[in-house]
């Protein structure tokens, strides 16, 4: 796939060139809006909008990174949906308890009154990290996932999200200790592995 | 972990990633060696990098790809729309402009007469009134206002009178005799002139009047019709026909294919 010509194509109106990128790009854009919308549904809503946004304003891409470009189309179009949330707030997450109040602690994923399915279906490990990145303000999530999930370097997160440099790494520093600090307590929930690796640090 | 400062913690992220120099990343290294609380936040953040990029990538849950529906792709616009579309505004908006024109232009001009005719009016007219003004009177006020004094009638005078009153002898005005006479006061107290004996010939002096204008001819619209209707079937022609071109490229394209 010769992605120069494809994105030349699009910009010239292609429909057929463009959606040989999205093709190629949508998984990236998927994940990332579901890490940092933390639900499926909206994650493929989001992921759409932004497709189509970016068709829209494809004319806008001057060169350098594609995906990073693309990125950041769907990094605003989690934004527009997260900020539609703040609006317009649904029913948490979060189980009650019997006083109704919310439940603070992330250890409720590990609650035994999650039914057999749920816990079956469910990848601890995912769920983990999920929750814990759920627990993250908007924008540490958004340099967290851009910088440890999609693999950008500093400056095309920069770009990405439009931020200056330094700010992205003082954020993604806050966003590992904090998302080491939440992980602490799904211990038992990690993988083998991953103890293992914790273990032969010491 | 709580007696690293930030500044620690944001070079021990930017070490983990391979973004310090190596100048201050061997100074850093050296120090993760000799102090327990760096390292074990170092290893923090690596655990928590190792996590997150453990994390599985999903799948998309189905294609995103586009449709012409879905991204509001346009088919392109015939090549004669944008020449009607600017006729067909250009004929609205000087239609526009000349029922505007003919609308007020008129009004305009009929005010402006109106207001020429008020001017001359004010000031432009004799006055007669002021023509015959009266002279000064005696302060006197036992006196006649007028100014005169009763002197008795002179032998001449009565003469005169006399003459005056037999209408079947016009006699000329002789130039010797006082020209003026003075006359009793009757309802207005002014000072007359004195009758003279008409002249042959003299047209008795009659006020003039003011001439009366004659009323403003209605004006013409400035703008004909045949050009009002002219621009609007214009207008609505090429507005037409835009319209008409570019639904039918639209059923074209849609039925057709994308281009």
């Amino acid at each position: 796939m010769n992605e120069t010509a494809l994105i030349q194509d699009a910009q010239n109106g292609d429909l057929d060139a463009f959606n040989r990128l999205v093709l190629a790009y949508q998984d990236a854009l998927y994940n990332t809006a579901l890490r940092i919308m933390g639900d499926e549904d909206q994650a493929a809503d989001a992921t759409q909008e932004a497709f189509i946004s970016a068709f829209r304003h494809i004319s806008s891409f001057r060169g350098g990174s594609f995906k990073a470009w693309l990125l950041r189309t769907v990094t605003n179009a989690c934004y527009d949906e997260l900020r539609r949330k703040q609006r317009r707030p649904t029913v948490p997450l979060e189980p009650a308890t019997d006083d109704e109040e919310e439940i603070e602690s992330p250890r409720w994923l590990a609650d035994t009154s999650m039914s057999p399915e749920q816990v079956a279906e469910a990848d601890e490990l995912e769920h983990a990290i999920q929750h814990c990145l759920n627990a993250l303000p908007t924008d540490f999530r958004t340099v967290v996932v851009l910088a440890d999930i999609q693999g950008l370097d500093y400056s095309e997160i920069a770009d990405s999200i439009r931020t200056p440099l330094g700010t992205i790494k003082s954020r993604l520093a806050r966003a590992r200790l904090r998302l080491r600090e939440c992980l602490q307590d799904f211990w038992e929930l990690l993988p083998a592995a991953f103890r293992l690796e914790d273990g032969s640090r010491a | 972990m709580t007696q690293t400062s930030f500044r620690d913690v944001e070079q021990l992220s930017l070490l983990l990633d391979e973004k310090l120099n190596p100048a201050d990343a061997a100074r850093l290294e050296a120090r993760i060696e000799s102090e327990p609380d760096l390292r074990a936040v170092y290893d923090d953040l690596r655990q928590a990098r190792a996590l997150l990029r453990r994390l599985p990538q999903r799948r998309a849950p189905r294609n995103f790809t586009l449709k012409p529906s879905a991204a509001r792709v346009r088919p392109p616009l015939p090549r004669l729309f944008p020449t009607f579309r600017l006729a067909s505004a250009l004929a609205s908006l000087l239609l526009f402009f000349s029922l505007a024109t003919n609308a007020t232009l008129p009004r305009l001009v009929s005010m402006a007469n109106e207001s020429s005719l008020y001017a001359y009016g004010m000031g432009g007219g004799p006055s007669a009134e002021r023509a015959q003004g009266g002279g000064g009177g005696d302060e006197d006020s036992s006196l006649p206002i007028g100014g005169g004094v009763d002197l008795p009638p002179s032998p001449e005078a009565e003469e005169q009178a006399a003459m005056e009153a037999s209408p079947a002898e016009p006699a000329a005005p002789a130039l010797d005799e006082p020209a003026t006479k003075i006359v009793e006061p009757e309802a207005e107290p002014t000072l007359q002139i004195a009758a003279l004996p008409p002249v042959e010939g003299a047209q008795p002096y009659e006020e003039p009047l003011p001439e009366a204008l004659p009323e403003p001819e209605p004006m013409a619209p400035p703008v004909p019709g045949w050009l009002l209707i002219l621009l609007a079937i214009l207008a609505a022609a090429s507005g037409g026909i835009a319209f008409f071109t570019r639904w039918q490229t639209d059923r074209r394209w849609k039925t057709g294919g994308k281009k």
